[in-house]
């Protein structure tokens, strides 16, 4: 198996495919960067494409654009609190107000190196551990699958923000557009109001374009003012090499978000998003100063940009060994091995070893390379982008999410149903109900109704079931040490406050 | 929406707090959706049911709470203020359906090529120049990856069909 | 009503037009092939490798352009070819049992005078599955557990009102049993629950099971000789059970094809099928072909109709 991975390093060392990596990561970062395009729209656009091409050329092109993207969906998080792709919605937390106080240029040097080093973990741990963690999986069927997205769901407790009802009004609402669609357990189409487009759900791209996206471009629209861009800041261009260093404090949060990361990535269906406000949650509740989260802290933007990106590959372990990918990118890039007859399944590292390992390397050549490319060149000139005149940047947007929702499934129906929900999102804005809530509610919550009716069927309707397997209740351990640890250490902390004041 | 927008002009409606008016939406969207749970069969129907019974409740929760800050704040309470100017939202709002509408019906090039400049031209940035040169830019780059590169097709254009 | 008639008409009026400018020397510009599906699925890799075959077959260097419209199980794409004009230059995918079984559990714009049908090219028969770690290895004891308790038996499959679930309802009374029906999202995870032995069996189609031959027990497979991708797999006729089914995908244009262009694309799907390099591409990208050209594909089509209005009156799946 290890000997596979060196016959295969030759191959992707040739010119042609060293090229197409770095294609790609450049791409990926301005895919990422540019608001309104999403690495899903860049790589369903690319697959067509690629059909007749060398497979390890197009998979390049595939593994450099997912990591550019990743890294480069930072870029506008940070310096206009538009995220860049879904997962990137975690990293404007701090990010922006890093921005906002002048440091956005460090702010992104610290979102390359993290995405950098969380993807030559994932890089890594699918080149050595794919079919171990295949097995670990397969032991998560519809009842571990349920308690892993209920899991998921204890972030929002730390994402509703200061005014709970308008907190729980966001979450509730991210849910309900869950629904929307074909329950796929009985059949029965849920408030699709007729519509076939309806039928297979909201796509994720949509609705983060519509909240995200389109409300600050219709502010940098809205605004008289002159055009200063006072609040983005002279980025500082030291070299990355030099601050580099000063980042060393952050391992543990690099580690443990690595860890996250790649964990999430090989669950199916949950994807980068999830991986980001897990990680994000789980530093700042680790942090000495959990106060300063949330107002520029950078280590904030450490957490999520390294699980995001440690999510990548990992999320294709399960792609390339089961079939079912980890997140929705890895959905489309599966179709991009499909469509060079790659099957997935264990038959695949069998008959196809040098493509297989050729793509992984390509993943652990992409990460690397964002370091390189992602570093003060890319950041440099996007951030000069983003500077643009603001009634120009507005209406340049607005164009870009036209693209970006368009292209996904070329129609129509999708831009106006993102049209919707920017007018939603502009109002949730102005009247300040938090948006991260209704990204979550909208990733885990028909998620997790649809296994736990699965879990029931299989069951025969007994919820018994919900705590048979020894991994469901690991998980179900989990869930209850993350609901409660929390009241047990402000407990503690409230007695030591006391005992310092007596 | 649109009484919203009027809000900030006379005093008497100065009261109108658009936490107010979020929480009545609220609970009659959610209220009407819930409606619409009739037919579901039951495992079908539990969640969204669940899901919007808490919407309807939080949304009078919202009510409660604004009507209860009025009272007791009286004059003093200054609900959000949701627009800087009215007038420009509408105007952006019409420009983004404008451009939509344009783009379906005329096809994506020629709108955008039109689009950019005006909508940047009438919001401020009046540098003739610039506009021509980003537009340039913007949708020669547009189509040079879509049309020449990637063979992806938006929206063709009226003349073309 | 009256608008219906109106656009019937107007269609007609359009198609005589097409027609007449058809009559000169079909294919003079491109061909549109409408795929509902997002590229690289099953479907899609089918169309894109027959693409070039049919370019090479229809002669006067014609472009034949795929074109993705996914969404709603393939009913988009179905819809728009059915609504196109009928002029050779829209063809598209046509997915068995799915498409007409939507014209009965869904409102669908279109029924099965909508087409012209061209050929079907893929059949991919149903097997059953159990996980490794199971003890039912064979389909006597698989009905020996399904007959000792009522809903015993869990059955993963990849949606309802599809080719697996009609096998189901075969099976469930060819045996006599009851089995209870677990529908996942997609293929991919009813084979990854049934190999973390999460349920007791699946119905998944061939193409899906040879990359996981040693993951899984095949317990036979829905067709009437055994299929070339995996020869030792038996067919349930030999096993005494006379179960037939499979899900098919093939090529359709709109209803009122001039005939002429009809026979040129017939015998273009002909020459493309007969080509070995075709099939070899086929085979590779894991697709097992049977050709239905023309009237036997519509033959087909109205048994599968037929089979899915059975099921639908006596087990609605929905």
């Amino acid at each position: 198996m290890y000997g596979n991975l060196i016959d295969a390093l030759p191959a992707v060392l040739s010119l042609g495919n060293i090229l197409a990596v770095v294609v790609g990561v450049i791409a990926g970062i301005c895919v990422g960067a540019l608001p309104g395009l999403s690495a899903t729209m860049a790589i369903s656009v690319l697959i067509p494409f690629t059909f007749g091409m060398d497979p390890l050329v197009a998979l390049g092109m595939m593994a450099g654009i997912y990591n550019g993207a990743m890294y480069g969906g930072s870029i506008p998080a940070v310096l206009l609190r538009i995220p860049g792709t879904p997962a990137a919605v975690a990293t404007s937390f701090d990010g922006y107000p890093m921005a906002q106080q002048g440091r956005g240029g460090y702010a992104l040097q610290v979102a390359v190196v993290s995405s950098a080093l969380g993807g030559i973990a994932s890089a890594l741990v699918l080149m050595l551990l794919a079919p171990p963690l295949a097995k670990v999986t397969l032991l998560f069927g519809p009842t571990e699958i349920f308690w892993v997205a209920v899991f998921g769901m204890s972030a929002i407790v730390f994402l509703l923000g200061g005014d709970i009802i308008k907190g729980l009004i966001s979450a509730a609402f991210g849910v309900f557009v869950s629904l929307i669609g074909v329950d796929t357990i009985t059949g029965y189409e849920r408030y699709t109001f007729g519509h076939l487009e309806l039928l297979d759900g909201i796509n994720i791209v949509v609705l983060l374009v519509g909240l995200y996206a389109l409300p600050p471009a219709i502010g940098l629209l809205e605004e008289v003012r002159d055009f200063d861009t006072k609040n983005t800041g002279r980025l500082n261009t030291t070299s990355i090499w030099k601050a580099i260093p000063g980042m060393l404090k952050y391992w543990k949060t690099w580690l443990r978000s690595s860890v996250i990361g790649v964990f999430v990535g090989i669950l199916p269906g949950a994807g980068g998003s999830m991986a980001a406000f897990l990680s994000y949650n789980e530093a700042r509740r680790a942090s000495k100063n959990p106060d300063d989260w949330g107002k520029g802290e950078p280590e904030g933007v450490a957490a999520s940009e390294t699980s995001n990106n440690a999510d990548t590959a990992a999320a294709l372990i399960p792609a390339l060994t089961l079939g079912i990918p980890g997140t929705a990118v890895a959905a489309v890039m599966l179709g991009g091995l499909l469509i060079h007859g790659l099957q997935p399944g264990p038959m695949l590292f069998r008959d196809n070893p040098e493509i297989v390992f050729g793509f992984m390397w390509q993943f652990l050549f992409a990460a690397i390379l964002l370091i390189f490319l992602g570093g003060a060149l890319a950041t440099n000139s996007f951030a000069q982008v983003l500077r643009l005149p603001r009634p120009l940047l507005g209406a340049i947007i607005i164009a870009l999410v036209f693209i970006g929702v368009y292209s996904i499934n070329n129609r129509m129906f999708d831009v106006y149903l993102m049209l919707g929900f920017g007018l939603i999102g502009y109002f949730m804005d102005k009247l300040k109900f938090p948006l991260p809530p209704v990204v979550l509610g909208l990733i885990l919550g028909g998620f997790a109704e649809q296994n736990l009716r699965l879990a029931l069927r299989i069951g025969g309707g007994d919820w018994s079931i919900l705590a048979s397997s020894p991994t469901a209740k690991v998980l179900i351990a989990m869930v209850l040490l993350v609901i409660v640890s929390p009241l047990v250490s402000r407990r503690l902390r409230a007695r030591k406050a006391s005992k310092v004041a007596g | 929406m649109n009484h919203e927008s009027n809000a900030p002009s006379s005093p008497r409606s100065r009261r109108l707090d658009p936490d107010l008016i979020a929480g009545i939406v609220i609970v009659l969207a959610a209220g009407a959706l819930l409606l619409r749970t009739a037919g579901m069969p039951a495992m079908t129907a539990l969640l969204p049911v669940s899901m919007l019974s808490v919407l309807v409740l939080l949304g009078v929760f919202l009510i409660a709470r604004c009507v209860i800050r009025l009272k007791r704040q009286g004059d003093a309470y200054a609900p959000t203020q949701v627009f800087d100017n009215a007038r420009r939202f509408l105007g952006i709002a019409a420009s983004i359906a404008l451009y939509v509408a344009g783009v379906a019906l005329l096809g994506f090039y020629t709108t955008t090529a039109v689009m950019i400049p005006a909508v940047a031209w009438c919001f401020g940035y009046r540098s003739l120049k610039g506009l021509l040169l980003a537009d340039l830019i913007f949708t020669g780059g547009i189509a040079i990856i879509f049309v020449l590169l990637m063979g992806q097709e938006l929206p063709t254009e009226l003349f073309l069909r | 009503m009256g608008f219906k008639s109106l656009s019937v008409a107007a269609a007609l009026i359009v198609s005589c037009i097409t027609t007449t400018s058809a009559l000169a020397d079909y294919p003079e510009k491109k061909i549109d092939m409408i795929v509902g599906f997002a590229a690289g699925g099953g479907t899609d890799v089918m169309a894109r490798n027959i693409a070039p075959y049919l370019e090479k077959y229809l002669g006067n260097g014609v472009s034949v352009v795929v074109k993705n419209m996914p969404g709603a199980s393939g009913q988009i794409g179905i819809t728009a070819v059915a609504e196109a004009d009928p002029d050779g230059y829209t063809i598209g995918t046509y997915n068995l049992p799915g498409a007409m079984a939507r014209t009965l559990d869904r409102n669908a714009d279109y029924d099965a005078d909508s087409f012209t049908y061209l050929a079907n090219i893929v059949n991919d028969p149903n097997v059953i599955v159990t996980p490794k770690s199971s003890d039912i290895d064979t389909m006597d004891k698989l009905v020996e557990a399904a007959k000792a308790r009522s809903g015993a038996v869990t059955v993963a499959m990849s949606s309802l009102g599809g080719d697996d679930h009609f096998f189901l309802q075969k099976l469930s009374s060819a045996t006599d049993a009851d089995y209870i029906t677990v529908p996942f999202s997609g293929s991919a995870p009813a084979r990854s629950a049934l190999m973390g032995g999460h349920v007791t069996m699946g119905i998944i189609n061939v193409s899906e099971v040879v990359n996981f031959r040693d993951e899984l027990n095949v317990l036979g497979i829905a067709s009437k000789e055994r299929s070339s991708m995996a020869e030792d797999i038996p067919t349930f006729q030999e096993q005494g059970y006379d179960l037939v089914n499979g899900a098919l995908r093939g090529f359709v244009a709109p209803a009122g094809l001039p005939e002429d262009v009809e026979s040129k694309l017939l015998a273009a799907f002909q020459q493309t099928y007969d080509d070995p390099d075709f099939q070899t591409a086929m085979r590779k990208s894991g697709n097992p072909t049977e050709l239905a050209l023309g009237d036997d594909f519509e033959a087909l089509n109205a048994e599968q109709l037929e089979l899915a209005k059975q099921i639908w009156e006596t087990q609605p799946w929905k």
